[in-house]
This record gives structure tokens, C-alpha cells and sequence, in this order.
């Protein structure tokens, strides 16, 4: 691990990471129509209107208003709701959580049942097992979360009264009520989930359980299970926790529908309520911050498979 | 015994799941086996479903559907009205068929915008290689990494809720996905014989990659494009809960205007919702069909 690939990998991060925001800052001023107007609605006066201009600096050009806006993100400052004046940084400070809380809890679900069930019908291959445990996660990866959604919400929230239709309970205020809030939810994201990772360590497993030590491992006489979960999981668990990783970032700002179905009060349910009242400073730096997010989850996955493998290093 | 671990060489292992990253399937059984099967059952019943929804596209609004009845508002499947109504009286069955147009010519445009989008990109970029295709390929990789739900939102709320702007903002979503298969099989194909023969007989960029690449990437296309239909489809639906969807009745409209009504009649969403799944289920299904047929996979390089 030379320092010049360090530097060349940081250099190639900082250029992705500002073409990035510039996007995401273009997307919403390449947008046709008067910003004015659109946060007007018809009903300012000229006053009004001269005081929006000044605080969103539409005299200034594009790429002046893109450089202020990036060094106010730099230092912590993500601009302001126009209609409440709210910090932007204040609203991420509650969002962000809830959003983290729904992504890791969709993580861990999915893996705990998506990993034994992938040892499983990698060691079953070609079982009656394995053909319907197939069939069934095909059946979930076509199913969208927001179809899945309605269902659990008709049968065990409006049907079977198990668990709310929908709302948020902070951890601290009551942990039960907390997780019966997030089941749903959790549940919505985390079948295709399963799908997508049961499949993917089922295709690695089958791989790696014709390594050479395994048939080594199975004529010393070890268990079975040993050498599935010790010998053969360690290997192949390794692409799973990447995939996985990249979802983290794919939901964090990927999880709108189930946010607003469900009532809860993060990044999704933010953006979605920028949208509909036009906040755009706001909405830029949300689809910044989710950008930014993904790319720098990627870069570390990235870079830390070059540390334990310096095949991709020099490749 | 349960003990023996079953391998490759015992024929136990489906096929398209031991396809290593290069290199063909080269067990000789399975290549057989993918020849000789014919269409499955789940292939027809998905064929069929897929016919359904082509006639309601087309022929829906002469069916002889049930018309709109107030003593049936709010109730679950009757006679007269098998899948019930929704709080006006208005049929959900009839509300569904209605629906299924808008959505439909969505989807195929968009697929259609996005397959000559992603096509060319994909060609150029895989054809000529070098900085090209680093340009290119980036372009399709910052696409990717924006959030796309949110992009299309606000394309869709900015620049105004028609028909042609859904479509703008869902070929925005499904072009990087058209584009980067093209890429990787250009690339493989762009070194063949028969490439570099076009070539050396003085055939032009042009027409080395519409005559003789295109044709063999069109497969891998096409069974993305299946998948991308159906990602389409959903995303219409996702749209119209965000209040950002298309205007008239839609299957994702259909959801959007009766989920408050959720809890004293679940029917009106429920059957829109089913419509989309099946649909997905059925593209997703033949799309897996034809990369099986035609061996198809993204990571060429």
C-alpha cells in the first residue's frame, strides 16, 4: 500500500464527491422556472420578492451561489426553510436518526434470516428445499415494498390490530411501542432484502463449499455444521457485508414511500415534504447529504477491499 | 447421507447460479439442459397475465364492465362487482381495467426513451472505449448515485405534472441501467472476428456498431429492459403515492387516491397493488427467461 495510491484514491474521492453536490446543486437551479415564483405563489410584493432574491443570491452566477453553498455545508450550515426558518441542520438532527434506525434495523433483520436461510440451500442445492426456497424469494424480490406495505398494513395493523398502521415512538420514550412502530416498516424493506442477499450468499456459498479445504475439513471428520458456518461462511460472508454496506447508503434517503406510508419522521418523509412546499435549499442539501453518503459508503467499501486484497490495487 | 455436500459435478446445482464471471457455463449438462427446456408453465402463466394486461391497455374501455352503483360503495367483492368498490360506488374492477392504459403507455415509453438513451451511450462508450467511456460510464454512475426516487420527484413537481414530464423523470431513472449493460456487452463484442473483419473491409463506426455490435446486444437489452418495465411500473406507483404520479387514473393513481380510505375499505387499494405485483412478477420472470436463453451478464469486465 504505496502513499501515492492513497493519494490518488483521495484525489479521485474529492473530484466524485464535488461533481456530486454540483448535481444535485444544478438539479434544482437547471429546473425551469422562477425560483421566486415558485416560493411566491403568486402573493409577494416586490419587497418580498427582492428579499428572497438577496437571501438565495440569484444575482450572483451559478457556479458563485454553487461555492457559497458548498462552504456553508462544509461548516455545518445547510441553508434554511424559507416558510419557518427552520436550520436545515436542525431537521437532519432529528430525520437523520429515525432514518438510520430504519436502515440498520432493515440490515439486521435481513441478514439474520437471510444468512442461515443461504447456508442452507447452498448445502440443500437442488433439494425440494432449495427449489422452493428459490421460488419464494424470487417471488419477494418482484414484490414492491410499497405493495408489501399495504398488505401487512391491511392484515396485521387494520385486520389483526398486532401492531399501529403507522406513527413513530421514540427509543428513549418507550422502547416497546418503538420497535411495534418500526416492525412494519422494517418488515416492508427487509423481504426483498432477504431475496436479493439469500440468493447472492447461496450462488457464493455453492462456490466455496467446492474449495478443496472444505473436502479437507469434511474427511477430518468435522461436523457439518462447523463447516458451513466456521469453514465455508467466512469467506463467502465477505461480498454479502459489501452488498449489504451499499444498501445502507442506497437507503437512507431510498426509503421515501415507506417513510410517508408509515408515518415516520425521516430523511424520506423530509424530502418529501421539501418537494411538495418547495424548499429548495432545503431539498438540495438533502439530496446532497444522500449523495454525499452514498459515495463516501462506496469509497470505504471500495478502499477497504483494496487494503485486504492488493489484486484490485494494481488492477 | 445428509452429510455429503452436494457439488457441481453431481448435476444437483441449478445452472445460472454456478455461472462463474468470465468464462462460459461450461458443464456440459447444464448447457443441455438450458436447451432443452422449452417455455416453462410459470413462462405461459406469465405470458398470459401480460396478454391480460395488453387487452385492458388496448380494448379496456369497450369492455362491458360494471358501471358505477352507490348501494356498492365501500363494500368488498359482490355479485355484479367482483373485486368491490371503492367510496363512491365506482367499481374496482372497471377503475383497474381504466387504469391500466395510462400506465402501460407509460412504461413503454419510457422504456422506449430510455433504450435509445442508454443504447447509444451504451455503444459509444463500450465501441470506442479510452476516454469515452470513462466520460460516458461516469455520467451513468453519478446518475446512479443521486437518489433516483427523489430526482424524479423533483423533476416531476418542478417542472410541472404531465404526462411527458413522469416519463422525463422515469427515463432519467431507467437510462443508466440500459446504458451500462450495453456498455459491458459492446465490450465484449467489439473484440470479435467478425468486428475487426467489418473493420478491416473499411466499414464505418457507425455502421460496425449498428450492423454488426447491436444486433448481438440486443438480447441483453431487451431482458434488461424487461426488468426495467417492470421498475418503471412500480416507480408510476410510487410516484402517485408521492403526489407527484400522472394525473389521470393510473394503477399508481388508483392507490394514491384511496390509501386514506385504507382502514374502512382496503379493496381499492388492495386490487391496483395486486395488479402491480403481478405485473412485476411476470416481466421479472421473462426477463430472467431471456438472460438465461441468451447468457447474459453485466460483468463482462
Amino acid at each position: 500500500m504505496s502513499w501515492r495510491y492513497v493519494g490518488r484514491r483521495l484525489v479521485q474521492l474529492v473530484v466524485v464527491l464535488l461533481i456530486v453536490t454540483f448535481f444535485s446543486f444544478m438539479l434544482i437551479n437547471l429546473l425551469p422556472g422562477d425560483p421566486v415564483d415558485n416560493l411566491c405563489t403568486g402573493v409577494c410584493d416586490q419587497e418580498q420578492e427582492a428579499q428572497i432574491r438577496e437571501e438565495l443570491n440569484l444575482d450572483e452566477g451559478v457556479v458563485q451561489r454553487y461555492f457559497d453553498w458548498l462552504g456553508g455545508i462544509l461548516t455545518g450550515d445547510f441553508g434554511r426553510y424559507y416558510d419557518s426558518g427552520v436550520q436545515v441542520s436542525q431537521v437532519l438532527e432529528s430525520a437523520l436518526p429515525v432514518s438510520l434506525q430504519l436502515v440498520i434495523y432493515t440490515q439486521i433483520v435481513a441478514l439474520v434470516i437471510a444468512i442461515p436461510m443461504g447456508v442452507l440451500t447452498a448445502y440443500r442445492a437442488g433439494t425440494v428445499f432449495d427449489r422452493s426456497s428459490n421460488a419464494t424469494a424470487f417471488g419477494f424480490l418482484a414484490l414492491p415494498n410499497y405493495v408489501l406495505a399495504f398488505y401487512l398494513i391491511s392484515i396485521f395493523a387494520l385486520g389483526l390490530a398486532w401492531f399501529p398502521p403507522g406513527g413513530y415512538v421514540y427509543l428513549s420514550d418507550n422502547p416497546i411501542e418503538h420497535f411495534k412502530s418500526m416492525f412494519l416498516p422494517v418488515m416492508a424493506l427487509a423481504a426483498g432484502q432477504v431475496a436479493v442477499y439469500m440468493r447472492l450468499l447461496r450462488s457464493d456459498m455453492i462456490q466455496t463449499l467446492q474449495e478443496d479445504y472444505i473436502t479437507m475439513a469434511k474427511a477430518k471428520g468435522m461436523p457439518p455444521r462447523r463447516v458451513l458456518f466456521r469453514h465455508a461462511l467466512r469467506p463467502s460472508s465477505l461480498t454479502l457485508l459489501t452488498v449489504a454496506g451499499l444498501n445502507v447508503g442506497t437507503l437512507i434517503g431510498g426509503a421515501v414511500i415507506i417513510e410517508v406510508l408509515f408515518e415516520l419522521p425521516g430523511m424520506g418523509t423530509q424530502i418529501f415534504l421539501t418537494i411538495n412546499n418547495n424548499e429548495y435549499v432545503a431539498l438540495q442539501s438533502y439530496i446532497a447529504i444522500i449523495g454525499v453518503a452514498y459515495v463516501l459508503i462506496n469509497f470505504s467499501i471500495d478502499f477497504t477491499y483494496s487494503l485486504v486484497d492488493p489484486r484490485i490495487r494494481h488492477g | 447421507m445428509a452429510d455429503e455436500i452436494p457439488t457441481v459435478a453431481d448435476g444437483a446445482v441449478e445452472e445460472r447460479f454456478v455461472e462463474t464471471v468470465e468464462g462460459l457455463p461450461t458443464d456440459p449438462e447444464h448447457v443441455k439442459a438450458r436447451r432443452r427446456r422449452g417455455l416453462g408453465l410459470t413462462a405461459w402463466l406469465a405470458l398470459g397475465w401480460l396478454a391480460v394486461v395488453a387487452l385492458m391497455a388496448i380494448i379496456g374501455p369497450y369492455l362491458p364492465l360494471p358501471e358505477r352503483d352507490v348501494s356498492c360503495a365501500r363494500e368488498g367483492p359482490a355479485a355484479g362487482h367482483p373485486l368491490g368498490c371503492d367510496q363512491r360506488g365506482n367499481d374496482n374492477l372497471t377503475l383497474v381495467v381504466e387504469g391500466t392504459r395510462p400506465t402501460i403507455t407509460l412504461a413503454v415509453a419510457v422504456i422506449a426513451g430510455a433504450m435509445i438513451l442508454g443504447g447509444i451511450a451504451g455503444l459509444v462508450a463500450g465501441y470506442f472505449r479510452g476516454r469515452t467511456d470513462t466520460a460516458l460510464t461516469n455520467v451513468l454512475n453519478i446518475m446512479l448515485a443521486l437518489p433516483q426516487l427523489v430526482l424524479a420527484m423533483a423533476i416531476v413537481r418542478f417542472m410541472g405534472q404531465t404526462f411527458w414530464n413522469v416519463a422525463l423523470a422515469l427515463v432519467i431513472v431507467a437510462t443508466p441501467l440500459l446504458g451500462r449493460i450495453t456498455r459491458a456487452n459492446t465490450l465484449t463484442f467489439s473484440e470479435r472476428e467478425f468486428v475487426l473483419a467489418a473493420k478491416t473491409l473499411g466499414a464505418k463506426h457507425g455502421r460496425v456498431m449498428v450492423r454488426e455490435i447491436l444486433p448481438n446486444v440486443l438480447p441483453a437489452m431487451f431482458s434488461i429492459a424487461l426488468l426495467a418495465i417492470a421498475i418503471v411500473i412500480v416507480a408510476e406507483g410510487g410516484l402517485a403515492i408521492l403526489n407527484v404520479g400522472l394525473t389521470e387514473t393510473s394503477w399508481g393513481t388508483l392507490i394514491a387516491e384511496n390509501r386514506g380510505q385504507l382502514r374502512r375499505n382496503p379493496w381499492p387499494v388492495i386490487v391496483p397493488v395486486t395488479v402491480i405485483f403481478f405485473t412485476v412478477l411476470a416481466f421479472n420472470y421473462l426477463g430472467d427467461v431471456v438472460r438465461e436463453r441468451f447468457d447474459v451478464r453485466e460483468s463482462a469486465l
